[in-house]
């Protein structure tokens, strides 16, 4: 038996194994108590953090919060991407497609932060939005520091994530479909309604899945425009480290919500095989 | 002959290697540097000067890591226990407190070899904590923005002319203080915090954020995103650097802060140890209070006269238990977040 593509699978392993050890060992310090005022913990095996996180109103408060921001921000993406993967997929217009298509790797391309700050400057009490509506005579509006301003931050980030993944499904719908229609007598948007988006619901609950994960996680966007009043999983998990210093139980609450993300995903990984099979022909 | 050139060159190689590694040995061996944990805008705006001349005076280089807060610092010295990549760490003497609760964190201070330990005013001490200033908590303001250019009291924050234009601190910056000053204004005490954190909720309206990073606050009060930002004296000189004028006022109840060094154990207790010496000297504390707008804690030093200007009055001035603090804190921050978010 030829041993040289186990050896070269070794780096691999060696990778993956530590990410899975810090993981274990996460998982382990959460069953643990914390020794006060230490970063050092001890045992016997206990789900006292389990239940303390559990019993906590700001926990649950915030797990529905994050599932339902991030539900939000990706249906707004998806909404807002999927015009923009069409357009790069299918528009006959070589300027129109490298427009959109530079717009979206400028995005990728720059920072979160200074992305956060020019939101910023445009959101702002004193935003260029702000000084427009006073410059009209209407009243100022609150966009930063709240829910509007972290859920157009987390769209602006998840905008080139989705429009990439689903740009790659609507090519690999063939073209000759579309021909075929329109030479049958439907109109563009009949089209387009029954052939091109039934095909690319796929694609389509993949990128989205790919969103929502992104959302779940978001901590810089919470963080700098939020304003201390939107509470995400991430954003709470760090404020209680430095808060508590508890670390078993901040782990308890990172596992907890990491298993309210896996079940989302889990959800949408279904999702995504039932509609390959009723709208796509996927036989997997 | 290819096989001899290759052999050369590499017994070449391994002879400049070997050489520079004696030479450079004894000097590595010889070299004196500490590492500071400490907070950006306190290095460049305070400490990078001073400790060049403490290199050239002593000999001992100075370098840094940066810590966003105390906290966070906390949670960083934590993570590097027992093997840290820092000697001396800038710190809230609450967090220090937390910190010493924790026998493998910081040195003791080794009070004998201190010279100016004895000039610390009463309060700037621990077993394992030296203040290097100290400051008031109170309210910065844009004399410009604000109705009447004036503000006296916690009161006015609560009313119709500041809605969405206060910066205020989250519960994780400075130790929960916000809630404090709350909870004594609304009769409440450290003991009993629920009144404080209910009158929170009525400044709801006029909070335009709850700031987790003071940069980003006081940007927001330079550019007049807001015109009030509830702080320490320090940011008074950062903006005035910048052009901005603002004013202080720090009423009653006034918490008064100390923030300062402690050691880390790692090896380099006596080289931290002259560092140290250095922040609470005389010569420092001067710097400190006439160009950082700080309170010195030497005893010997005058504060100086804008900082003078910012202290409270007489029976103004509050303090809390530290402890009392680090053991409530992270109720506190859940019973916040809950009354005030979205």
């Amino acid at each position: 038996m030829p041993l040289r593509p186990y050896l070269l699978l070794l780096p691999a392993i060696a990778a993956f194994s530590l990410f899975a050890a810090a993981f274990v060992t996460f998982m382990v310090v959460s069953f643990q108590t914390a020794t006060p005022g230490t970063v050092l913990t001890h045992g016997p095996a206990t789900f006292a953090n389990y239940s303390a996180v559990i019993a906590s109103p700001l926990a649950r408060s915030t797990a529905l919060a994050t599932l339902r921001l991030a539900g939000l921000m990706t249906l707004l993406t998806a909404l807002l991407g999927y015009p923009l993967a069409y357009v790069l997929a299918r528009s006959t217009s070589r300027l129109l497609r490298r427009l959109v298509l530079f717009g979206l790797i400028v995005t990728f391309l720059s920072g979160g932060v200074t992305r956060a700050y020019a939101w910023l400057i445009i959101l702002g009490n004193r935003g260029l939005l702000n000084q427009m509506l006073v410059a009209l005579g209407l009243p100022t509006v609150r966009l930063a520091y709240n829910e509007t301003g972290v859920v157009i931050g987390v769209v602006h980030f998840l905008l080139p994530f989705f429009v990439l993944t689903l740009l790659a499904a609507l090519k690999n719908i063939p073209l000759s479909l579309e021909e075929s229609a329109r030479n049958l007598g439907a109109s563009r948007w009949r089209v387009f309604w029954h052939v091109v988006l039934p095909l690319s619901i796929p694609g389509l609950v993949s990128a989205a899945s790919l969103s929502f994960a992104g959302a779940l996680s978001a901590f810089l966007f919470p963080e700098l425009l939020g304003g201390g009043r939107v509470h995400m999983a991430s954003n709470v998990i760090f404020e209680t480290i430095l808060t508590d210093f508890n670390l078993p139980r901040v782990a308890a609450m990172a596992a907890l919500f990491l298993v309210l993300a896996l079940a989302a995903l889990a959800l949408l990984g279904s999702l995504e095989r039932r509609t390959a099979k009723l709208w796509a022909g996927a036989t997997r | 002959m290819r096989k001899n050139i290759g052999l050369r060159i590499a017994s070449g190689l391994f002879a400049v290697l070997a050489g520079t590694a004696l030479l450079a040995g004894p000097a590595a061996a010889q070299e004196k540097k500490i590492t500071l944990l400490i907070w950006s805008s306190t290095w460049n705006g305070l400490i990078k000067p001073l400790a060049e001349q403490f290199t050239k005076d002593t000999g001992i280089a100075v370098d840094i890591e940066v810590e966003a807060s105390s906290m966070e610092g906390l949670v960083k010295v934590q993570a590097m226990r027992g093997k840290p990549t820092a000697d001396v760490w800038f710190t809230a003497q609450g967090v220090a407190e937390r910190a010493a609760s924790d026998p493998g964190l910081l040195a003791p201070m080794p009070v004998d070899k201190l010279s100016n330990w004895k000039d610390i005013i009463p309060g700037g001490t621990s077993p394992t904590f030296a203040a290097a200033y100290y400051y008031p908590f109170g309210i910065v303001y844009r004399p410009d923005l604000v109705p009447g250019g004036k503000i006296t009291s916690w009161e006015e924050l609560w009313g119709p002319g500041f809605e969405n234009k206060l910066a205020l601190p989250a519960p994780s910056f400075f130790s929960g203080r916000m809630i404090l000053v709350s909870a004594l204004l609304a009769g409440g005490s450290i003991d009993n915090v629920d009144p404080g954190i209910e009158k929170l909720k009525k400044v709801k309206k006029n909070a335009a954020f709850w700031f987790t990073s003071d940069p980003q606050a006081r940007k927001a009060l330079a550019q007049g995103e807001v015109s009030v930002m509830v702080t320490s004296s320090s940011t008074v000189k950062t903006l005035a650097d910048q052009g901005v004028t603002v004013k202080m006022v720090s009423p009653k109840p006034a918490p008064i802060i100390f923030e300062g060094v402690t050691i880390l154990k790692g090896g380099k207790e006596d080289l931290a140890a002259q560092f140290v010496n250095y922040v609470i000297s005389q010569q420092w504390q001067k710097t400190i209070t006439e160009v950082w707008n700080m309170g010195p804690v030497n005893k010997n030093v005058p504060p100086a006269g804008k900082f003078a200007d910012v202290l409270p009055k007489d029976g103004d001035a509050v303090t809390f238990n530290e402890t009392t603090i680090n053991e409530r804190l992270a109720g506190w921050t859940e019973k916040f977040n809950q009354a005030i978010g979205q």
